[in-house]
């Protein structure tokens, strides 16, 4: 099988390092390995290079403008690992993506999509809060009232944004990778949120969701992109039995196109 | 400005109705552009070569006229990716949007969350599945993802269970798709467009004349919407200047504004309403209306707001061109 490994645009050693070990695993099963750095000219690339699967490692570890890179492989008609466009884009919008969740029956920590200028006075939730914005990675710890004021100042004012209760519980991350839920050991009270939310979201291949652990688990958060390296999954896909060759090649075998 | 229109030249198939439409709205849009003084170029996105050409390109704006990717509706999301991609400034609203409103249920869900009136609804997998008693007939049923009306047509408007079966099973068999079960809202039908720009202008509102229609066919299928010659066509009628009070038009256009808002719309877009006990139920917004230079309600409502076509490609340009500084 030809494989186009689409890297991310920015070479970071850490990721780099990872980068290799998943060509390696994918050479070692003989597969044929083209690697290119993400860039305006990689659908070009891949219509030239004529791919069996496109690796998009490029949305796992590079967050600007890669929810974009599922449109681009559906427009060459591609097969490709991880989820779509839709998917990839809602997870990371929340302004979105929770009322959608909360109308669908999955549970959530109280929130409010609220734009900037009137969250100080009409949030109504209970302290710590985390600030999420649409396209943005990171979430703001606000410990009080004055951390939010001092946040959304910096904030453009008509800008929808959401707020969250901060939840202090342990938190459980499940890893869905089509149909199946790793770790092994995860609580069956995990299980029917974590494949409502896999369903609704229509992705594909690995996802990650964290949950609170109690009787009623609440969402906390979720990535439809995660590395598929990363200890805490390397962790959870060997109480399966599962090794990086093992994950690697489920990836590669869940690859599709929406 | 260098403008580029992607488009689709369903060069490889037979076009239907609605393809000829959109084929002959691009073209009209580059005559126009013409006017205005812009270098036009073409860009086929049913054509790998001509996408490589756009990705190489260097244009100002992008006028984005393509609806379908390998036949595909959800390519109209995929090439505004592309041109968000290229940091190519386009015409249309954000590529997450677009894809967001492909599927009818996610728009009712997000507005049902924001409390605008929808019809109650039920979504059909097969239709084995036993209907809500909360959704008495009549009820209408569509496709959750047909665009352009396609799915709709003179039995779509259902009266008992047997019928409900029927069309749910073409939906899901002919269209591949679960079928939306929606209560059916009597009343008078009215279409609100809306023209982006530093503030969205909310164009005059656009009454559906069915009167002359029998009570089961006062809908828009797809033959009023695309077949010219189909007595649905010519007997559902755009009325201007609309009969309504001041406080019913403020209530129509508060919401209109309030859907395109809680999508984050920033483009040209268009809210279907049923009015109905002093209360507009939306029955859909669309995000990329039909803005062909003959006949669409869009283009009607630029008229009646004081834009010849000629203005409204200005408008939409000039639109597009800001949202970059």
């Amino acid at each position: 099988m030809k494989i186009f490994l689409l890297k991310p645009s920015v070479e970071i050693p850490a990721v780099n390092l990872k980068i290799d070990r998943i060509k390696a695993i994918l050479n070692k099963s003989g597969n044929i390995v083209v690697e290119q750095g993400l860039s305006k000219y990689f659908f070009s690339q891949i219509i030239a290079e004529k791919p069996d699967v496109v690796f998009n490692l490029a949305s796992i570890f590079e967050w600007e403008k890669t929810i974009h890179i599922p449109a681009i492989l559906e427009i060459a008609a591609v097969r490709y690992t991880g989820s779509g466009f839709l998917a990839l884009s809602l997870s990371r919008n929340p302004t979105k993506l929770l009322p959608l969740f909360e109308k669908s029956g999955v549970r959530l920590s109280p929130y409010k999509v609220l734009p900037a200028a009137q969250a100080v006075s009409t949030h109504s939730l209970r302290f710590p809060l985390d600030l999420c914005r649409d396209g943005n990675p990171d979430k703001i710890y606000l410990a009080d009232e004055q951390a939010l004021i001092n946040a959304l100042e910096k904030l453009p004012q008509e800008e929808q944004l959401t707020l969250r209760e901060h939840l202090q519980e342990k938190i459980q991350s499940v890893f869905i990778l089509d149909s199946t839920v790793l770790p092994n050991s995860t609580a069956p009270a995990l299980l029917p949120p974590a494949l409502t939310t896999y369903r609704l979201l229509e992705a594909r291949g690995l996802m990650r969701l964290d949950f609170t652990i109690s009787i009623e688990p609440v969402l906390v958060n979720i990535n439809a992109a995660p590395d598929p390296l990363e200890e805490v999954f390397l962790k959870a896909a060997s109480s399966a039995g599962w090794d990086e060759q093992k994950i690697i090649q489920t990836i590669i075998e869940h690859a599709g196109r929406d | 400005m260098e403008i580029g229109i992607t488009f689709n030249s369903f060069a490889h198939k037979k076009m239907l109705p609605e393809e000829r439409e959109l084929k002959a709205t691009s073209l009209a849009i580059g005559k126009h552009l013409r006017k205005l003084g812009h270098h036009v170029q073409y860009f086929d996105m049913d054509n790998p070569d001509d996408i490589k050409a756009l990705c190489r390109a260097r244009i100002d704006v992008a006028f984005d006229t393509c609806e379908r990717i390998h036949d595909d509706p959800r390519g109209e999301a995929y090439t505004a990716a592309l041109l968000e991609f290229l940091d190519i400034p386009h015409t249309r609203t954000s590529s997450f949007q677009i894809a967001l409103g492909v599927n009818k249920v996610r728009a009712k869900l997000l507005l049902a969350y924001n409390h605008i009136p929808i019809p109650r609804f039920q979504v059909f997998q097969n239709e084995e599945e036993e209907l809500r008693p909360d959704l008495p007939f009549p009820l209408f049923v569509k496709g959750v993802a047909c665009e352009n009306s396609i799915g709709i047509d003179e039995h779509s408007l259902v009266t008992n269970p047997q019928e409900l079966k029927d069309q749910v099973h073409k939906i899901n068999t002919l269209y591949n798709q679960p079928a939306l079960v929606e209560e059916f809202i009597p009343g008078r039908e009215f279409s609100v467009a809306i023209l982006p720009g530093k503030t969205n202008a909310i164009l005059p509102i656009m009454e559906i004349e069915f009167d002359d229609l029998p009570p089961q066919k006062r809908f828009l299928d797809y033959n009023a919407k695309w077949v010219t010659h189909s007595d649905q066509y010519k007997r559902t009628v755009p009325i201007y200047p609309v009969n309504l009070t001041i406080e019913e038009q403020k209530t129509i256009s508060e919401t209109a504004l309030n859907c395109f808002n809680i999508f984050g719309l920033h483009s040209y877009a268009r809210v279907d309403m049923r009015y109905n006990d002093h209360t507009p139920y939306v029955l859909e917004i669309n995000q990329n209306p039909s803005i062909n230079e003959t006949g669409s309600g869009y283009v009607h409502s630029c008229e009646n707001h004081g834009l010849n076509y000629t203005e409204m490609i200005e408008a939409l340009l000039e639109n597009a061109a800001q949202r970059l500084q």
